[in-house]
């Protein structure tokens, strides 16, 4: 029996009251869920995607879901997401586990049509939106984490931008997990950009509590014709939390996408990017940093699908893994058959700054195309320690040298921030993971950092 | 006062260093000749602690201090500066951070405050234009596609910044042109007081005229077998290492 048995029998028993309080259209999907969920179950096929994650045993310890949606809420649950990004103007929303908190003033700053809410208000407002993405992207047959979260899931958050539409100021997200108990709880983000439109949005996953906790996450994002995405995903968990995040993304013709993946303290994470180019000229920028130590593991699989001519898509991750960290990158580019002049370019490189650290590494190309123009490299390496000597032979010590080494390794993937106040601070936060010093400006590590 | 007694040194379980007893009093500058392989970088790498070079037997003292019971990092700390011989590259590392690491890792070493930004780039800017170094290498990787006279020079430039007390020059001249080795020997002329010394290693005339030090030893098979005034270097540069060999030969 696999550890999925126990969330089929809670379903079984708690339908009625999971469903009670969703909108229709998430009740709309469970049943396919529920069904493929208990293929998993029965089924004894290995997942590839699951190669470098156990997902039987991440889903096997004995969580509690917030099924009767209880508030939550603790005595100072937000103290970070108070202090947004230094120098730089968001709008700020917050899930709250699951639950999105949107401010009324941070509302009124939204341009006119740009809706920001729950599915529960979309339903009223937007429903064909929220009929027409809800479940579009996000496949159930191919992931147990979204089958769960599919099952279980009972709010959501959308981001409507409609056409012809910029939104200016950048919207940050900060996704908030705490409980008093070991909590799992299923997040669900949506976004939908129209046709010449663009958005700037930072996803920052954090967690108040140190009672284990679980989070799945949903994100299905499509950007519309000629629009631009700039997405920042920045995970600062901690040891007690396992992740699985599960983006969604469809690219129209002429849009661009840039994605920036931050993980800065963690516990368990297993992201996975499924991205499709639905029309031409499509451009999608994916870049990794990530910093792990400890017992943290960080597993990245990405998916992209090239089905039509002329796109580009760049990855390039970086990992640096200390102590008895693990990081694994499964990057696979898929290129349909009779599409033309296809760019692909992938990098994955791995600093294994700990003896007992592991790297994984698994670029793929599948090319069903004859003119394309398509590469991957990967790198798993150590610290240079010519370099080190040099650098304690100028009076640096030891362990600032490694830091050093460790800061240039990941800082090239951050100087490909188009945003001078979000790079600037992404430097600084990174310096300060590295130098382990993150977990302990617990109130407020930005107003810390800005004096 | 740089004093090594005795000193005998391995590198992969062989013996490089057989018995070097070497005197360098504050103010002097020596010069250590030597055919390929002697052992001079190995000399050099020894009293900067690398951790390659295991130390058998002897001991070095440096202004009192029992140097090889020190970091490499302290021995900087407490003024011993090496000018590599092939200066590494650092790629992602500029140059600005790495010698504010290095100038605030020495000031917290003595309990002093951090540089004020203003004051360090100042102090740049002043150093750099002693070697003659564009102000663009500050903001590059350290040695980061530098060409190998600009890592020569770069290696002046620091041991200019930060003002140690015994300065290893492990054949700086090399891969210098000829207006680049004078800017370079006149900085370093410069930098001198007398506080400071240095070990330079060289197999040229040039660093004897510029330098004009005041003892030269020529190490042979991982012993000193004869020292001089500058006279002996203007000797090996006319007439080769043979003659000492063989002089040492029958001294044995
Ligand atoms: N890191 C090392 N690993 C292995 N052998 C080494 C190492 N360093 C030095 N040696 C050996 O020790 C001997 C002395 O080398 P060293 O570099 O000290 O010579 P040198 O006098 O500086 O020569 P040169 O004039 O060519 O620079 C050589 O035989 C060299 O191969
Ligand atoms: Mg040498």
């Amino acid at each position: 029996m696999s550890s999925l048995k126990q969330y089929i029998d809670l379903y079984d028993e708690a339908c009625t009251l999971v469903q009670a309080s969703a909108t229709d259209v998430l009740n709309s999907r469970r049943d396919a869920a529920y069904r493929q969920l208990q293929q998993f179950d029965t089924s004894a096929d290995k997942l590839e995607a699951y190669k470098y994650t156990d997902y039987q045993a991440l889903f096997a310890p004995d969580y509690g879901l917030n099924l009767q949606r209880l508030s939550l809420q603790q005595e100072g649950a937000h103290p970070k997401a108070s202090c947004s990004v230094a120098q730089m103007d968001n709008i700020v929303v917050r899930l709250d586990n699951d639950l999105p908190i949107v401010d009324s003033k941070e509302r009124e700053r939204l341009p006119q049509g740009v809706f920001v809410g729950s599915f529960t208000e979309a339903a009223a407002i937007l429903p064909d939106v929220l009929r027409a993405h809800y479940g579009r992207l996000a496949d159930l047959e191919c992931d147990p984490a979204t089958s769960l979260n599919s099952l279980f899931v009972q709010e959501g958050l959308l981001i409507y931008v409609p056409s012809d539409c910029r939104v200016e100021l950048p919207i940050q997200l900060i996704a908030n997990v705490h409980a008093a108990q070991p909590l799992m709880c299923h997040q669900r983000v949506m976004v939908v950009l129209g046709d010449r439109s663009a958005l700037t949005l930072t996803y920052c996953d954090e967690k108040s509590t140190t009672q284990p906790t679980m989070a799945t996450q949903v994100a299905e994002i499509s950007v519309g014709e000629d629009s631009c995405l700039q997405l920042f995903l920045l995970e600062e968990t901690e040891p007690t939390h396992v992740a699985f995040h599960q983006t969604y993304l469809e690219q129209g013709a002429r849009s661009s996408v840039e994605l920036y993946d931050v993980t800065l303290q963690n516990g368990h994470t297993r992201h996975s990017l499924h991205s499709r180019f639905a029309g031409p000229e499509g451009r999608l920028a994916a870049y990794g940093a990530i910093m792990a130590s400890g017992q943290q593991h960080v597993d990245h699989q990405l998916q992209i699908n090239h089905l039509t001519d002329d796109c580009r898509s760049e990855m390039l991750y970086k990992y640096v893994l200390d102590d008895e960290s693990v990081g694994a990158f499964a990057g696979k580019v898929w290129v349909a058959q009779g599409t033309h002049r296809n760019q692909s370019e992938q990098t994955n490189a791995n600093l294994c700054a700990g003896d007992k650290a592991r790297a994984y590494s698994q670029p793929m190309l599948e090319i069903y195309a004859d003119d394309v123009e398509c590469s991957h490299g990967s790198t798993v390496g150590k610290l240079d320690e010519t370099a080190l000597f040099y650098m304690q032979q100028r009076g640096i010590p030891l362990d600032e040298a490694r830091l050093l080494l460790q800061h240039a390794f990941i800082g090239e993937v951050l100087t490909h921030i188009p945003l001078e106040p979000l790079r600037q601070r992404l430097m600084l936060l990174t310096d300060l993971r590295l130098r382990g010093r993150l977990e302990k400006c617990q109130s407020c590590r930005v107003a810390d950092v800005c004096q | 006062m740089l004093e090594i007694r005795n000193l005998h040194a391995e590198v992969e379980g062989k013996e490089i260093l057989k018995g070097i007893n070497l005197t360098i009093p504050d103010g002097e500058v020596h010069v250590l000749m030597g055919p390929n392989g002697s052992g001079k970088s190995t000399l050099s790498n020894v009293l900067v602690g690398h951790p390659k070079y295991t130390v058998t037997s002897g001991r070095i003292t440096f202004n009192g201090i029992d140097l090889l019971s020190l970091s490499p990092a302290d021995r900087a700390h407490e003024g011993i500066f090496m000018s590599f011989q092939s200066p590494t590259e650092i790629p992602g590392v500029s140059m600005t951070n790495f010698l504010r690491a290095a100038l605030n890792a020495k000031r917290a070493y003595f309990g002093e405050p951090a540089l004020s930004a203003a004051d360090f780039l100042k102090l740049l800017r002043e150093k750099r234009k002693l070697v003659g170094l564009d102000a663009h290498f500050m903001s590059r990787g350290v040695n980061e596609g530098f060409s190998g006279g600009e890592r020569k020079r770069n290696e002046i430039f620091q041991m200019a910044v930060l003002e140690p007390l015994f300065s290893i020059l492990d054949e700086t001249d090399s891969g210098l042109d000829v207006d680049a080795l004078r800017i370079v020997a006149e900085g370093f002329n410069t930098l001198r007081t007398e506080k400071t010394s240095a070990m330079v290693i060289t197999h040229y005339q040039r660093m004897l005229d510029y330098l004009k030090p005041d003892c030269v030893h020529v190490l042979v098979d991982g012993t000193i077998v004869k020292s001089g005034t500058i006279e002996l270097g203007y000797d090996i540069e006319a007439r080769g290492f043979d003659w000492i060999k063989g002089e040492s030969q029958t001294d044995k």
